[in-house]
């Protein structure tokens, strides 16, 4: 192997691969973070740090690093991350402006608007969640139809009414993240009834799972136990979003623990088990190599258990006693001691999946056995070259039959 | 550059295609950040130019090597990728506009105290010149259609100078405001008067950049109508904006 031809390519598929490599670092990075957040919530007080700040540090790293793990482009996101990232960056330019050019965009005093910050942030940060939503959508979706051996259920309904109805009505519900700021009344119910509207073309993409899999010959190798994860996880998200979205439940929610969990279910668990999912499932076309199945499943359930523990927790306590996000420590709230000794058990849970995983595939890379160009008997257009692929992706140009199409299962 | 064909027929010891620009470029956009850091988050002047050094010859490296390197290889997909470029441009623009109509639409009273009244004839000339760099670009491509490489250099050079025109005066009024005691912290729409003039001339400086890039390679005779189509998009692009600004900035 040639080190120059990685570093220096301009190969599509190498590319993504160092993409790849680059967002599993930003992941362990971020995971890291996370750990050390819950470390310092285990017990009350001071814990592995004294200095509030510190604390901020990690939080902020946290999120921040793991949205660098999860940038990805599909034509549907791709779309959204051309219109919605450079209002970001924006933001953060302006910001950055206000606090060192001494700039007044964000000060009220002098003629600014501190809820123009808001605004441009979650024009931008909603639809975020759809950005990293979509392709996880398109991944599972393929892994569905491998492993049920079924043709995608509804297929024309998931892309129009599915994907672009969410592109859509995505880019227009920001607003609901400054329910508690402040706003018109008339202004507030529009974004409820727009926010729930949200439900129907992720309602339909959910048929589409379920249809796919019903009557299907299901195998569950690791790439679909993942899937199915995704799946479980994202219902529960979904589903507790609801009353995040009604304004009268809301005021009552916001800024609890409950919306970190809420979140972490919708986005960030069920965001990695896709991508998860995916890395296995298109492994053995990037590598060449199989990686062992039975450490697949034993890191997978490592993860989704972990996973459920801390955030099942995370929106109990929120709903329970209000616990506040975001603090340092919560003194006033003796009562929640146990639930905050379980989260932090949940993350230990869940990081140690992580490191099997990962192992798994360091030395599935190295060392696997040959996987063949199909292992998976798809019939997608990826598996007729060889794994992996050369240059040019195909050693002969692939002949394909008349009817042929990505998702012609027959039941086995 | 990277091959799009789908097969080539050749077996898999063919060798990659590579490229040493995009890691140049990279590392000098994060020496450009780096050099950010020192300076306005800890105060290192001294370190912080020592990276600016850095960044600079690596990115105008990066960017040119880059180029060169593209030139030979026909349009591919430049053009359309400057169409998304320019939308994703637009939402920066607007962006900003949006900070200006929220705090301007809000505001008790208006003019902000410590404004002063904005000169008409400099943006008004401005505009002109803008407006007439943009006919002499697509009159120069109109003889680089016509192979007439002369008439394009000529007309090319007319408009780096209706730019650099364009700049000059720009400057001018951003001077004789300064002296005014008008500068970008004295309120909301300093902020915004100097940030958006100032994100437009960047821009108008950006494509100077790409015309003066392409200046050298076309008096040697390379000329590649894919570059050009798409530069002049670019600078079509510019002008438009200059509109936004020139409306709602100066004349409102
Ligand atoms: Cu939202």
């Amino acid at each position: 192997m040639n080190l120059k031809e990685w570093i220096f390519t301009t190969d599509h598929k190498r590319v993504g691969i160092l993409y790849l490599i680059g967002s599993v670092a930003a992941f362990v990075v971020a995971g890291i973070m996370a750990l050390l957040m819950r470390a310092e919530l285990s017990a009350m007080g001071p814990t592995i740090t004294a200095n509030p700040t510190t604390y901020n540090v990690w939080l902020y790293a946290h999120g921040a690093i793991m949205i660098l793990g999860f940038q990805r482009s599909i034509m549907g996101s791709f779309v959204m991350q051309l219109i919605y990232v450079p209002v970001l960056g924006t933001a953060v330019l302006l910001i950055s402006f206000d606090k060192y050019l001494g700039t007044h965009f964000f000060d009220p005093t002098m003629g600014g608007d501190v809820l123009t910050y808001q605004n441009l942030f979650w024009f931008y940060s909603h639809p975020a969640v759809y950005v990293i939503f979509l392709p996880f959508m398109g991944i599972i979706m393929d892994i569905f139809a491998t492993f049920a051996k079924n043709p995608i259920f509804n297929y024309k309904v998931a892309v129009y009414a599915g994907v672009w109805g969410i592109v859509l009505i995505s880019g227009e519900v920001w607003i609901h993240h400054l329910y508690v700021t402040g706003m018109p009344d008339w202004l507030r119910i529009g974004q409820m009834v727009t926010t729930l509207l949200i439900s129907v073309p992720v309602g339909l993409l959910t048929i589409s799972m379920v249809g796919t899999l019903y009557k299907g010959s299901i195998t569950f190798e690791t790439p679909m136990l993942y899937a199915l994860g995704t799946m479980f996880l994202f219902l529960i998200g979904g589903l507790t979003g609801i009353p995040l979205a009604i304004t009268a439940i809301t005021v009552n929610l916001s800024e609890t623990y409950y919306v970190v969990g809420h979140f972490h279910y919708v986005m960030a668990v069920s965001g990695t088990l896709a991508i998860f999912s995916g890395v296995y499932y298109w492994f053995p076309k990037m590598t060449g190599r199989m990686f062992n199945e039975r450490w697949g499943h034993i890191g997978f359930w490592f993860t989704f258990v972990g996973a459920n523990v801390i955030f099942w927790t995370m929106m109990s306590v929120g709903v329970r006693e209000g616990l506040p996000r975001r603090y340092y420590d919560w003194a006033q709230f003796p009562q929640v001691a146990n639930d905050q000794m379980v989260m932090s058990i949940g993350a230990i849970v869940i990081a140690i999946g992580f490191t099997i995983t990962l192992l798994n595939w360091i030395l599935g890379a190295i060392q696997g056995p040959k996987a063949g160009d199909n292992p998976w008997e798809s019939k997608s257009l990826e598996w007729t070259t060889v794994s992996p692929p050369p240059h040019g992706n195909w050693p002969t140009p692939p002949v394909l039959a008349d009817n042929w199409s990505p998702y012609a299962y027959s039941k086995r | 550059m990277s091959s799009h064909e789908i097969a080539h027929g050749e077996a898999s010891h063919a060798h990659w295609d590579t490229s040493i620009y995009p890691v140049v470029l990279s590392f000098g956009v994060l020496a450009l950040t780096l050099s950010f850091t020192l300076q306005f988050v800890y105060h290192l002047s001294f370190l912080s130019i020592i990276a600016l050094g850095l960044a600079v010859p690596l990115i105008l490296g990066g960017i040119a090597g880059w180029t060169s390197e593209a030139m030979g290889t026909g349009e591919g997909f430049s053009f359309a990728s400057m169409g998304w470029f320019i939308l994703a441009e637009a939402m920066i623009f607007l962006s900003c506009f949006a900070a200006y109509w929220f705090g301007r639409l809000e505001a008790p009273v208006w003019p902000l105290p410590g404004s002063v009244e904005l000169p008409t004839l400099i943006p008004l000339i401005m505009t002109a010149a803008l407006v007439s760099s943009s006919v002499t670009i697509h009159r120069a491509e109109h003889f680089l259609h016509a192979s007439n490489r002369a008439g394009f250099i000529k007309w090319l050079v007319i408009t780096i100078v209706l730019g650099l025109a364009f700049l000059g005066m720009s400057g001018y009024e951003w001077n004789h405001l300064i002296h005014q005691d008008f500068t970008i912290k004295t309120n909301l729409f300093g902020t915004v008067f100097y940030s958006i003039t100032g994100l437009h001339g960047s821009h108008v400086l950006v494509g100077l950049g790409i015309f003066i890039a392409g200046l050298f390679p076309a008096m040697k005779g390379n000329l590649s109508p894919g570059f050009w189509r798409t530069a002049s998009l670019y600078w079509h692009f510019v002008d438009i904006i200059w509109f936004f600004v020139v409306s709602q900035v100066y004349f409102w």
